[in-house]
């Protein structure tokens, strides 16, 4: 069985083929004068001389000057890419009073929610004393029907919530399959456009995940499907979004994600100020860190808060954004439940989350000292046994106020507006 | 055509990569299974392109390729490369021992990256904006030696393995990571099986 000659390229004098077939043909064909062994770096044992001269004749037959060429053009290639060091800072947020007061019950409600299951709520501050949330939702945990909503809130209320995203609306933007919608992150720009990140799962269970990014030119009233993050040659598995982006000096931003696939560990996305993805950065720390929580105390000096995903002893981890001290375990403990934070007036810090060890009926704000040890704590939520209260997320508007807000037992989102008080 | 023009061309070529990868799949899969059949180039051609256009066939919301995007959105420029140089070369064996093997051990060093298993950020290394030097000498000698490999057997297909370097260094491919450009997973498991078929025969005369 002897194939045509006119199936290989020009620049092949001859290439191995099947094994089975040039073996066939050994036995039952003989060989033409002058042809060439048809095995590849494994050769046949009978056929190892001419084979070697098969090889020796491969490399006469590219010219030497094209062996050196070639590589080093790949090597100028990639030399000549700009290196573009890590900008070391952040636009300095407004920080929040080292007291605070609570507004009162009026706001204990948070947006109105139109879908029996809601979760992983997100917010970011607008100009004016607003915020805008984002969060999904469907008729319960892990269905297919989940979408993503918004709702802005003015100052007083929020608006009645619109759908902004849904599955199909992923498939058709993005010219790619998702099965649901999870997570989502907020950010705004500084030329006012809203940034969407949105963790599309692939497969059933939370992992399988690849993050979306859709922009909004209209304040998040629509948003258009940008890109699909890279992050990743295999599959593009596994990453989850929470935590808003920092805004970095001269443009672009800094998102902390988490990857979460068997290893969990946090990881830095720089954008540029167009929205570009430029670079991912794995955090330090062991392979049990997720949910980085950025806090910005100045230009340089970030921190970022992280929760503790191990069965043993699980704490409150801390890790900083120019690795000048090692990522540590605090001395507060994490039940596995997601945190927020931010930066107070004298360089500490305040932190929300859920104290107990295990549970999650119990939500508090407490107040950090420069050791990171909590020295103040304000209750937001006390509920019976078996109930739950997480996934907080805080913000502070430029009226000064600080936000609150978090799941209400998967079902509502509640909403806390705590002021400075003794100024 | 001004730059505007050629900028959403380019936005539109990165949207419709999982399609085009998806295309590209389906057509070199039909020319892999047909290839007893298909023995001339120019039949396969046309074939692969007949089978690629079901991936354009609109269903629902989307083409009915989209449904391939797990997989075909990470399929990299290198892999569609390769699946349209073994259309060309039919059943010929691609690439020698030598190749495959780097393919692997450089998707093994990133797969420990991506699971927290070795401490060296091999995988960031690979991003235009990364500012590490020696991720940048890393990357640059891995390369050269992947062209190399590659020119001993096959020179022209070397010197087109080079493009999607070149568009990377340009920012013009789907994900700016280098890696992301040269390797995928169906990649890395080509490479295992055509690592495997290579010591396949070169034991199996020894039993004959």
């Amino acid at each position: 069985m002897v194939r045509r000659s006119e199936t290989r390229l020009s620049d092949q004098r001859e290439a191995p083929r099947d094994t089975r077939s040039s073996g066939a043909r050994s036995k039952t064909t003989p060989r033409r004068p002058g042809s060439t062994p048809r095995t590849g770096s494994g050769g046949r044992r009978e056929n190892q001389g001419t084979h070697e001269k098969g090889n020796s004749s491969k490399l006469l037959s590219v010219h030497p000057a094209f062996l050196v060429i070639l590589p080093l053009l790949a090597l100028l290639i990639v030399m000549s890419a700009p290196r573009d060091p890590l900008p070391s800072r952040v636009e300095p947020p407004i920080k929040a009073a080292a007291k605070l007061m609570s507004e009162g019950d009026l706001l204990h409600r948070g947006p109105i929610v139109a879908t029996p299951f809601v979760e992983g709520l997100a917010v970011v501050s607008l100009p004016g004393g607003r915020l805008l949330a984002a969060w999904y939702g469907g008729a319960r945990e892990g269905a297919q029907d989940m979408s993503v909503s918004s709702a802005l809130f003015d100052g007083r209320q929020w608006s009645v919530p619109r759908a902004v995203l849904k599955p199909e609306d992923l498939v058709a933007g993005s010219l790619q399959w998702a099965r649901r919608l999870g997570d989502v992150a907020l950010h705004v720009d500084r030329s006012g456009y809203v940034h969407l990140f949105v963790a599309g799962h692939m497969l059933s269970g939370l992992t399988a995940a690849a993050i979306d990014h859709f922009r909004s030119a209209d304040g998040g009233q629509q948003f258009e499907h940008y890109q699909r993050l890279p992050l990743s040659p295999f599959f593009n598995l596994s990453h989850a979004v929470r935590a808003p982006a920092l805004a970095l000096k001269g443009g672009g931003f800094l998102l902390p994600i988490h990857f979460d696939f068997g290893a969990k560990y946090g990881v830095l996305l720089r954008f540029d100020s167009t929205g570009k993805l430029l670079h991912r950065e794995r955090m330090d720390g062991p392979p049990h860190l997720l949910q980085p929580w950025a806090v910005a105390h100045d230009e340089r000096l970030v921190e970022f808060f992280l929760r503790d995903g191990s069965m043993d002893d699980p704490r409150v981890w801390l890790a900083r954004l120019d690795r000048s001290e090692p990522t540590r375990a605090l001395l507060i403990k994490n039940s596995d439940s997601s945190l927020a934070a931010i930066p107070s007036f004298d360089g500490s810090s305040w932190l929300v989350r859920n104290p107990e060890e295990k549970a999650r009926e119990t939500l508090v704000l407490q107040r950090l000292n420069a050791l990171q040890q909590p020295t103040e704590t304000l209750v937001l939520e006390k509920g019976r046994a078996g109930e739950a209260f997480s996934n907080p997320v805080i913000a502070q508007t430029d009226d000064g106020r600080i936000h609150i807000l978090y799941t209400d037992r998967q079902k509502r989102f509640a909403h806390r507006v705590f002021r400075a008080t003794g100024l | 055509m001004n730059l505007e023009a050629i900028q959403g061309l380019h936005a539109q070529l990165i949207k419709s990569w999982p399609l085009l990868a998806a295309s590209l799949i389906l057509g070199w899969l039909f020319v892999g299974m047909t290839s007893s059949w298909l023995t001339k180039a120019w039949l396969r051609w046309p074939s692969a392109a007949l089978v690629a256009a079901i991936a354009w066939i609109p269903y629902q919301n989307a083409p009915i390729g989209a449904a391939l995007s797990p997989i075909s959105s990470v399929i990299s420029p290198m892999s569609m490369l390769l699946m349209m140089a073994a259309i060309q070369l039919g059943r010929e064996r691609l690439f020698p021992a030598s190749v495959w093997s780097l393919l692997l051990l450089l998707s093994i060093a990133i797969g420990l990256d991506l699971f927290a298993i070795s401490p060296w950020r091999v995988l960031q290394w690979g991003y235009l904006a990364d500012a590490s030097r020696f991720g940048q000498t890393v990357l640059a000698t891995v390369l050269s030696l992947l062209i190399l490999l590659i020119a001993l057997r096959r020179p022209i297909l070397a010197a087109l393995c080079l493009l999607p370097a070149l568009l990377w260094r340009f920012g013009l491919t789907p994900s700016p990571n280098l890696w992301e450009t040269y390797l995928d997973a169906p990649l890395a498991i080509a490479a295992l099986i055509g690592l495997l078929g290579h010591f396949k025969s070169s034991i199996r005369p020894s039993h004959e």
